[in-house]
């Protein structure tokens, strides 16, 4: 499985808004009821994390990955499945390092959808 | 059930993917029931009347869509008196393989969206199921209105003694029943009397003599 590219964009709007129906409103809602959700998602995996609770880790990062897919942030996305594999198959030291990456590329994530144009360009194209 | 909107259960732990299912059933004549984890998913598919149509995630905390699934098919057939009226279930998972859509199958689904779906393809899948569970419905209707009708129907069957001359019918308590009474009393059926020309010749004819002789005399 291969890591994201860091060229490639964090989220692609066009598939994000295809999945909500072509509903701007509805994917404002969306990313809305991701951020709000998102910190402590991440706390409960450095969490499990730290004490070996793989079982939880593979868990949390299943779900924090339907959002993300249902959102389009693909790269996301495939760190997140990475997550979920290493943790289901009890790899701590790998589920540590990959748990890093998630965390950068969801910063990564987290910094486009908190400006505020690409609001504007959705609702505008 | 005509005009009343169509119950769909919705169980997700994902709020993003629940926020999306909820959005892909939306209709005038649907309402969304949500839930965010397996066991009250299968509480409400336990009550009494539960939601026809349900879109269970696999993965959730408490009990999987997949338990679930197996849960609802191994009590429904003992908790209601039709069978067919059994809930119609999707499974809704990123997990594609083909084994696993057996599995899903195999665990008593009737269909399976994988993650992240198209839009109108959770649309037509939904669509699909609505109108199975309206047929479902329609059976059952006609089902209740079909025993309803027999249980008033009586009917006769089997050997009926009858005497070789006079042709009544022995009854149950060695009783011997004008056929006519007999039939009143067993079936749904009724008589009207009249005399058919045979017996008019017979009785009717000579009798008509009798008194017609005897006014004379």
């Amino acid at each position: 499985m291969q890591g994201a590219t860091t060229d490639e964009p964090p989220v692609d709007l066009a598939v994000a808004l295809r999945q909500a129906g072509g509903d701007t409103s509805l994917l404002i809602e969306l990313v809305g009821i991701f951020l709000e959700d998102l910190s402590a998602r991440l706390q409960a995996l450095h969490r499990a994390t730290s004490t070996a609770d793989m079982e939880s880790v593979r868990f949390v990062a299943h779900t924090l990955r339907g959002s993300l897919a249902g959102l389009g942030a693909r790269p996301a996305a495939a760190i997140a499945r990475e997550l979920e594999a290493r943790a289901d198959e009890g790899r701590v030291d790998d589920a540590r390092e990959i748990l890093a990456r998630l965390s950068r590329e969801l910063g990564r994530l987290t910094a486009a959808l908190a400006e505020s144009r690409w609001k504007e360009r959705l609702c505008g194209s | 059930m005509e005009g009343a909107p169509l119950r769909i259960l919705i169980a997700d732990d994902d709020p993003v993917s629940r926020r999306l299912l909820v959005a892909g059933v939306a209709g005038a004549d649907r309402e969304p029931i949500v839930v965010a984890d397996g066991s009250a998913a299968l509480r409400a598919l336990q009550q009494d009347s539960p939601p026809p149509l349900a879109l269970l995630d696999w993965e959730m905390p408490g009990l999987s869509g997949l338990e679930v699934c197996r849960e609802v098919r191994a009590q429904r057939t003992t908790t209601v008196p039709y069978q067919i009226l059994v809930p119609y279930l999707i499974l809704i998972t990123s997990r594609g393989r083909s084994e696993d859509l057996a599995a899903g199958f195999a665990a008593g689904a009737d269909d399976y969206v994988v993650k992240p779906f198209d839009p109108d393809e959770l649309r037509a899948r939904v669509g699909a199921g609505a109108r199975i569970v309206r047929l479902q419905h329609d059976l059952a209707d006609r089902v209740t209105a079909l025993e309803e009708a027999l249980a008033r129907v009586k009917t006769l069957q089997g050997m009926l003694p009858i005497c070789a001359w006079c042709k009544k019918i022995r009854s149950d308590g060695d009783y011997w029943q004008q056929v006519d009474s007999y039939i009143a009393a067993h079936t749904d059926a009724r008589f009207s009397h009249s005399i058919c020309p045979e017996c008019h010749e017979k009785h009717v004819v000579p009798q008509l003599a009798r008194l017609r002789q005897q006014r004379t005399t």
